[in-house]
């Protein structure tokens, strides 16, 4: 398989991509969140058209369609959310859509035999005939690697496979690997941890952007070398900060402990405070359980054990809105999602939640006028273009949007703002403008936590960086830290 | 008792054939609220055909009006699955629609078909063997879907269990972007899975019209559609125990019978299936698991 390239322009670009990976190796394909790595793998199985370039395996030059092309192909790919039918069987789960059949009857037995051999040949056990849905999340994985070999894989992408991993888990699939590999089968490795890279890959792509920056040996890479690589610097930003004062603790955490979805802990005791004046960077590629940590501030999910406290009150077991009242602004991760409901105008938008509050509304009803005027002070004051303060939210750029949600937030004077990957996806001109907006937060003596993917954004605008990875707190640095430091921790490295 | 039991069991028939269609349908992610209307299509389109068919050809077959009804059954849920599962028509409200139209359609061809309401439908499907001496001078039939209705449930389970598209079928209704991705056809296994439900959906239509009341009365199905849906969803979407279910609202549905009754005690006796499938529902609603697709439209990205 060799010289991939791609481009295709709009919001996530892969802006001319060349990538050779050889039979037989395990290529690790190294970057941060949005440097394209998924996108481009997307595009290698089918999933994603893209715009311009070839693709050429065995040297030559192949269509891929769709996800039926590039199975026929010999191309399996293993995504980060699995791709498993919960209730049925892990057998049924491997066999589905290349079922062994007589008449239609699913011929059982020859299903089982060819599995069994697929599994002792790869050396990946898993329990036949357990519901997908109850398996660990180690098993569900080796059950998509399966399903992947038996229609043939002789290229297996793998996107990142050890983020749902346990370190015990990861170090199996590392060993099923290396089988796979002496067996003839290619593996194309996406990761962002940069210990991983170096212990599993022969060679490695390291991406950013949407374009790749470096493809090197294994054995000659550092994790200095692919940290700078995977995180570059491009555009210096600058902020008015006020003298960093740092005044009375608003937000303290103490050994927090939260848990994921399925019992793993997605927050693993950590500790941390915010205090006024200060914005507190809280940096983690995604999923290292920075939402659950939010979560649980917000009281959205409740803790499994620890202590926040919120301007010296306890807020473990409060309601959402009580924790809000404690002046607490929250911006949400997804603001389509959970920060403003599309279908609403901006100025229903902007009283979300203090829609009860006597200047909104008199003996339930609400009062217009002043909805209104609200609305429009936010608007102009967070220069919202709209066409008006009943412009629905739908009809808003993604700037925009996040401009009512943050003004929204702002609007109330909050002690604290919580404000979750507050630029993502917007363009350079909102981004900057809403950076902005949470310096002057913080100058003006309220605190901020900054929980972000971005690592430019965090470096830049953060008074202190704490780096969460796995679940865990690994590591703090101060304002003026260098890129290099922090894209060791972020790879998980320490010291 | 005895008397019961029969009563019941004819009136099972309908409803366990009609929750062994839904239940193929909801299987593969699609719920179809619309039985109740795609049932009175079929009872209405069994009667009509036998009555064609006895106008120009000669004599005809209940067999044909049954044909016919089933054909109307698959129509139908072709045409609402199609619906749904391609063009994204919200489940609930195309089925509702189907609903209403049945109502209204029927009613206006039957009057054009029968001129009044119930003209008898000629010949019945004929009894496998008849029961008498229950009681005094009455003869219970005993009807060929009798036999169909006990074999269904265990045809369906071995269907979805043991058939490569019974797995494909339950695959698209729980994770249909896990089954597109080991290349299975979403959309269509879904318009396949509603059709074939809509052939039973149509033998249950057709049975109150070629068999139990032999002819059709405007809103014949009175309802009977919606506890077939509750009879899917209480039973877990599990054969057996929809089958099980549908005895049971059958046999409520069968007392109407049984207990001769006047005045408010009759109204009361009429409520009772209705009654009896809220509880149910209601009751088991709380640890029941439907396919985790259901009623959520595709889309493929």
């Amino acid at each position: 398989m060799s010289g991939i390239r791609k481009s295709f322009p709009g919001v996530v670009a892969l802006d001319g991509v060349d990538i050779e990976v050889n039979k037989g190796e395990v290529m690790g394909l190294l970057g941060e969140n949005g440097a394209g790595k998924s996108t481009l793998m997307s595009i290698l199985f089918g999933l994603y058209n893209r715009d311009a370039g070839s693709i050429e395996i065995e040297g030559k030059p192949v269509t891929i369609k769709n996800s039926g092309d590039a199975i026929g192909l010999g191309l399996g790919m293993v995504h980060q959310s699995f791709t498993l039918v919960p209730n049925l069987t892990a057998m049924e789960n491997i066999i589905l859509g290349a079922e062994p059949s007589r008449a239609g009857v699913i011929d059982w037995r020859e299903a089982r035999r060819k599995v069994t051999e697929l599994t002792s040949q790869v050396g990946l056990e898993v329990p036949m005939n357990h519901q997908a849905e109850d398996l660990p999340t180690g098993f569900k994985q080796r059950t998509e690697i399966l399903k992947a070999l038996l229609r043939g894989a002789k290229i297996l992408i793998l996107d990142e496979p050890t983020a749902v991993l346990t370190p015990l888990e990861s170090e199996e699939l590392f060993r099923s690997i290396r089988r796979l590999t002496a067996g003839g089968t290619t593996v194309i490795f996406i990761t962002h941890k940069l210990k991983e890279v170096l212990s599993i890959t022969n060679r490695i792509t390291i991406m950013r952007r949407g374009k790749v920056i470096a493809t090197m040996e294994t054995k000659d890479a550092t994790v200095d070398v692919l940290a700078n690589a995977m995180v570059g610097r491009e555009i210096e930003r600058k902020f008015v900060f006020a003298e960093y004062q740092p005044g009375e603790t608003i937000l303290d955490i103490r050994n927090l402990t939260v848990s994921a979805l399925h019992n793993s802990h997605a927050v693993d005791n950590c500790s941390l405070s915010v205090r006024e004046g200060e914005i507190v960077g809280l940096a983690g590629v995604e999923g290292n359980g920075q939402s659950e940590l939010v979560e649980a501030i917000m009281g959205l999910r409740r803790p499994l054990s620890g202590e926040i406290t919120l301007r010296g009150k306890l807020v473990n077991e409060l309601s959402t809105s009580e924790i809000l009242k404690l002046s607490v602004g929250h911006v949400p991760e997804d603001r389509a999602l959970n920060g403003l409901i599309l279908d609403f105008s901006i100025s229903e938008n902007v009283i979300l939640g203090s829609a009860n509050r006597p200047t909104f509304s008199q003996r339930g009803v609400l009062v217009r006028g002043k909805v209104r005027d609200f609305a429009r002070r936010v608007v102009s004051a967070f220069n919202v273009s709209a066409a008006g303060v009943e412009v629905k939210a739908r009809n808003l750029s993604g700037g925009n949007q996040q401009k009512v949600i943050v003004g929204r937030e702002l609007a109330n004077e909050p002690r604290l703002l919580v404000a979750h990957q507050p630029t993502r996806g917007l363009d350079v001109a909102s981004t900057e403008y809403i950076q902005s907006l949470l310096v002057s937060a913080r100058n003006a003596k309220r605190g901020v936590l900054l929980v972000s993917a971005d690592f430019d954004e965090v470096l830049d605008l953060s008074d202190r960086i704490l780096v969460l990875y796995e679940g865990k707190i690994i590591g703090e640095l101060q304002r003026g830290s260098s890129i290099g430091e922090l894209g060791k921790l972020l790879g998980g490295v320490v010291g | 008792m005895v008397l019961l039991v029969v009563f019941g069991l004819q009136q099972a028939i309908t409803i366990s054939i009609a929750a062994d269609g839904e239940l193929i349908t909801e299987k593969s992610g699609v719920l179809n609220i619309g039985i109740e209307g795609v049932m009175l299509l079929s009872a209405f389109s069994a009667a009509a055909v036998n009555f064609e068919v006895e106008r120009f050809v000669g004599p005809s077959s209940p067999y044909i009006g049954l044909m016919g009804g089933m054909l109307t059954g698959v129509a139908a849920n072709f045409i609402f699955s199609t619906l749904s599962a391609k063009i994204h028509v919200d489940q609930v409200i195309a089925g509702i629609g189907i609903n209403i139209f049945a109502v209204g359609m029927t009613y206006v061809m039957s009057q054009k078909y029968f001129e009044i309401d119930g003209t008898p439908v000629s010949n019945s499907l004929p009894a496998l063997f008849n029961v008498g001496g229950l009681s005094s001078s009455l003869t219970l039939k005993i009807s060929p879907l009798m036999l169909v209705m006990f074999v269904l449930p265990f045809l369906v389970y071995l269907f979805l269990g043991k058939t490569k598209f019974g797995l494909h079928i339950r695959a698209v209704g729980e994770n249909p972007k896990a089954a597109e991705a080991a290349g299975i056809k979403v959309v269509r296994t879904r318009i396949l899975a509603t059709s074939l439900g809509g052939a039973l959906l149509g033998m249950a239509g057709s049975y109150l019209t070629i068999d139990f009341f032999n002819q059709f009365t405007p809103d014949i199905t009175a309802g009977i559609g919606f506890i077939a849906l509750a009879a899917v969803i209480a039973g877990g979407w599990n054969p057996a125990y929809t089958f099980g279910m549908s005895l049971l609202f059958g046999t409520s549905v069968g007392l109407i019978y049984v207990v001769s009754a006047t005045g408010p005690l009759f109204y009361l006796i009429t409520m009772f299936p209705y009654l009896i499938t809220v509880v149910v529902l209601g009751i088991a609603s709380k640890r029941l698991r439907p396919p985790s697709a259901l009623a959520l439209p595709y889309r493929k990205e």
